[in-house]
């Protein structure tokens, strides 16, 4: 499905999220609530003035009372209107927090005493620091950390992915959370936060929408759209005086319109909901935002901080090339690199096999009564390969085979030499490969960059953000690499400590740094950065450093992250725009049709030749009502997005919605008023 | 209103955010426009109410032959 279709199944397919929001949308009525938005709350407050007036009229008969009434009604329409959009964006959220409650349905737990008997206790009453025992088929009471033992989890509760995951003591992947389930083995848990504080109720309080604060653009552009609204306030009120002394007074309905045609209702309908989408966005793309801060500052992100391994190169180091010595065919030194590494079951082995069988045919064999032995790799030897009848096969680091032929009073070539340290030196990896002492050649292991990067930070480059390449790889190899990937800087032999000061160095400069880290040693970087960004496979520690939790656990998702963070401002700066522009086609409606009955001459200012006067200030309150409406969906999908530099950017959005935004009404407000002239409303 | 703009220019004026591709241009044609569309389309939808009733309106007398002239 396209996301175009997306959007639409999601606007128009799920009708419970639809009835739920049109509730909502009255409940929001409620003046308290909407205080908190001062744009709509002037619209309220011109409704219920209108309403008043309207009940005043039935008595004294002004002859007003139809287009009272239809001014009236359209004016609690437009709040009506910025309410459902807020109540769409949150609905969505609102649906998922209640599957996510079904996850965290009461359950009981075994605690564990430290004299090792077990106790049966209810969830709520566990508390930081119990350990627990989780066997097959329970679920995981708490969010915690696996003491003991290992078991495989399933995580679809919270990641949506059905594959269970290895949980284990030590390391890096000992988190747990609280309310997946253990689909195999016995593991001991201690928890790590108490009840109501655990992540699945951090993730519903956010996707709700409940903990949601306003961030501190937001509360910006809400500063300023209060300006605007004061600033219309007082035009309006001025305006009546003026009026007065002319000798053609309005009524509350005409300046109502006028005012709240006026004030920017557009953006300050939709501000929300774009703010509610942007997080939505991030959900939808199984990332967790702590909160909307987070999101509106990977829009601003400078620099990129990304790890090497698993983010810009495939995880492990494969075989590519085959080097052999002089005098010895390439099949054979694929041959026996292929032997040796048949026992191998490391990743960097079976690429050596893979590549061979690729390469070279070489496959399946059939030691019959030649009786392998394979040697594993140890520590001490650093080698490993295989003695078949005789033949004494082996592979291995450069200084470890040199070490094993000197010793049977061999040299290596110095052509092969040369090849190990120009593999060195392009990056990789050698290993030599040796026979009865004899050595045959090089294998070349070499970092596979992924696919697409290079393009990814070309356009990265393009908005004007800059990637660094974070790894321990020696100088060399890391100026090889990021070469290859197409990286701006990179920092090798990168330490905790070193990348701590980088991101500090970075902030001095008043650059925003995003990165994503997993591991313990991490977190400290992770909380200084501005948009941290943990995996959900990562540690417990790794995961409240960060602002965000990645739940697919895949490091090249901070570059979509950067791009809907960066979505979320510009849509907010499209719509302001075209908010603002569209005041400019509503005057030419309103002004003239205030006056006109006074004044027949300001009829020139009529430039869209509007019907009567009351059809004129109708057109503009129906549209000013309708185009919240049609904004919705693209205030909950986000303007289109490209990645190019923030001028081109600029010049596009500003023809878009800032020229758009002055024509639209126009050729708008026109429309509704044939249609009202034609079916005689008023 | 001027205060509480020039306190948000201020604080705005404090903060340093180094250039990049992806930053503001506030240079050349473009940027020169969008000021200029700003001010322009803020400062006639302040004022268009009030001066459609005074000077729009007399121009439009005056054309139509009917100017407010003091009789002596």
């Amino acid at each position: 499905m396209n996301p175009s279709a997306q959007i639409k199944a999601k606007l128009l397919g799920d009708r419970r999220i639809m009835v739920r929001a049109l509730a909502d949308s009255f409940a929001k009525l409620n003046p308290r609530t909407m205080v908190k938005n001062p744009v709509m709350f002037v619209v309220e407050v011109g409704a219920v003035l209108t309403t008043l007036e309207l009940v005043r009229d039935t008595f004294d008969h002004t002859g007003m009372f139809g287009f009272g009434l239809q001014i009236t009604l359209w004016l609690w329409f437009t709040v009506l209107f910025a309410n459902f959009a807020e109540a769409m964006a949150e609905g969505r959220g609102k649906a998922q927090a209640d599957t996510l409650r079904k996850a965290r349905a009461e359950t009981r737990a075994r605690r564990l005493h430290v004299d090792a008997s077990i106790e049966e206790v209810a969830c709520s009453k566990l508390r930081s620091g119990d350990v627990v025992v989780v066997t097959a088929g329970e679920f995981i009471p708490c969010d915690g950390e696996v003491v003991e033992g290992v078991a495989s989890v399933d995580e679809s509760a919270i990641t949506g992915e059905s594959a269970p995951v290895i949980r284990e003591s030590g390391g890096d992947r000992s988190a747990v959370t609280g309310g997946t389930r253990v689909l195999s083995d016995e593991i001991k848990v201690r928890i790590t936060s108490n009840p109501g504080e655990t992540f699945l109720d951090r993730m519903i309080k956010l996707v709700e929408g409940t903990s949601r604060q306003k961030t501190p653009n937001e509360i910006a552009l809400n500063v300023l759209l209060a300006g605007l609204t004061i600033i219309f306030l007082l035009a309006v009120l001025t305006l009546q005086p003026y009026a007065i002394y002319s000798g053609a007074q309005q009524s509350i309905f005409v300046l109502a319109s006028l005012l709240v045609c006026l004030i920017p209702t557009t953006i300050g309908g939709l501000l929300s909901a774009i703010g509610i989408a942007g997080m939505d966005r991030m959900i939808q793309r199984n990332v967790i935002a702590m909160s909307g801060r987070a999101v509106e500052a990977s829009g601003d992100v400078d620099v990129l901080l990304l790890d090497k391994t698993g983010t810009i190169t495939l995880g492990n180091r494969q075989a590519t090339l085959f080097l052999p010595c002089p005098n010895v065919s390439e099949t054979d030194l694929a041959n026996a690199a292929q032997l040796a590494s048949l026992a191998d079951e490391t990743p960097e082995g079976r690429s050596i096999v893979v590549l061979a069988k690729e390469k070279y045919g070489l496959r399946g064999r059939d030691f019959g009564d030649r009786h392998p032995v394979f040697i594993p790799f140890s520590a001490q030897t650093r080698m490993s390969g295989v003695d078949l009848g005789g033949r004494q096969i082996r592979k291995g680091a450069p200084e470890a085979i040199m070490k094993h032929v000197a010793e049977r009073g061999n040299q290596v070539p110095s052509e092969t030499q040369q090849c190990i340290t120009d593999i060195s030196n392009g990056g990789g990896t050698p290993l030599l490969v040796s026979e009865s002492g004899r050595v045959l050649g090089v294998v070349a292991l070499t970092d596979i960059v992924k696919g697409g990067m290079r393009e990814r930070f070309d356009h990265l480059r393009a908005m004007g953000i800059r990637t660094m390449m974070i790894t321990g790889d020696n100088p060399l190899t890391a100026a090889a690499i990021a070469r290859q990937a197409g990286v701006d800087d990179f920092l090798a032999e990168a330490k905790p400590e070193d990348e701590m000061a980088l991101i500090k160095r970075e902030q001095a400069k008043g650059k925003l740094v995003a990165m994503t880290g997993d591991g313990t040693n991490d977190a400290p970087a992770l909380a200084q950065a501005d948009v941290g960004v943990a995996m959900n496979t990562g540690t417990q520690a790794a995961k409240e450093a960060g602002n965000m939790v990645d739940l697919d656990s895949n490091p090249t998702k901070l570059i979509e992250i950067v791009e809907i963070g960066k979505q979320l401002l510009i849509t907010r700066g499209a719509l302001t725009t075209f908010s603002v522009a569209n005041d400019v086609a509503k005057y030419f409606a309103i002004i003239p049709a205030m006056f006109a009955g006074a004044f027949p001459q300001l009829n020139v200012l009529n430039v869209m030749r509007l019907a009567t006067p009351q059809s004129a200030i109708l057109s503009a309150v129906i549209f000013n009502a309708l185009i919240i409406i049609a904004l919705i969906p693209l205030a909950l999908r986000g303007v289109k997005y490209r990645p190019v530099g923030a001028a081109a950017l600029l010049r596009r959005n500003l023809l878009v919605y800032g020229l758009g935004g002055v024509v639209a009404p126009f050729i708008g407000i026109k429309l509704i008023d044939l249609l009202i002239t034609y079916l005689h409303v008023v | 209103m001027i205060v509480p703009i020039m306190a948000m220019a201020g604080n705005l004026a404090s903060k340093v955010v180094p250039a990049s591709a992806g930053t503001f241009p506030v240079t050349g044609e473009m940027f020169t426009t969008l000021l200029v569309s700003t001010i322009l389309i803020v400062g006639a939808l302040t004022f268009f109410p009030a001066l459609s009733l005074g000077p729009i309106l007399e121009h439009l007398l005056m054309a139509a032959g009917k100017a407010f002239l003091r009789v002596l």
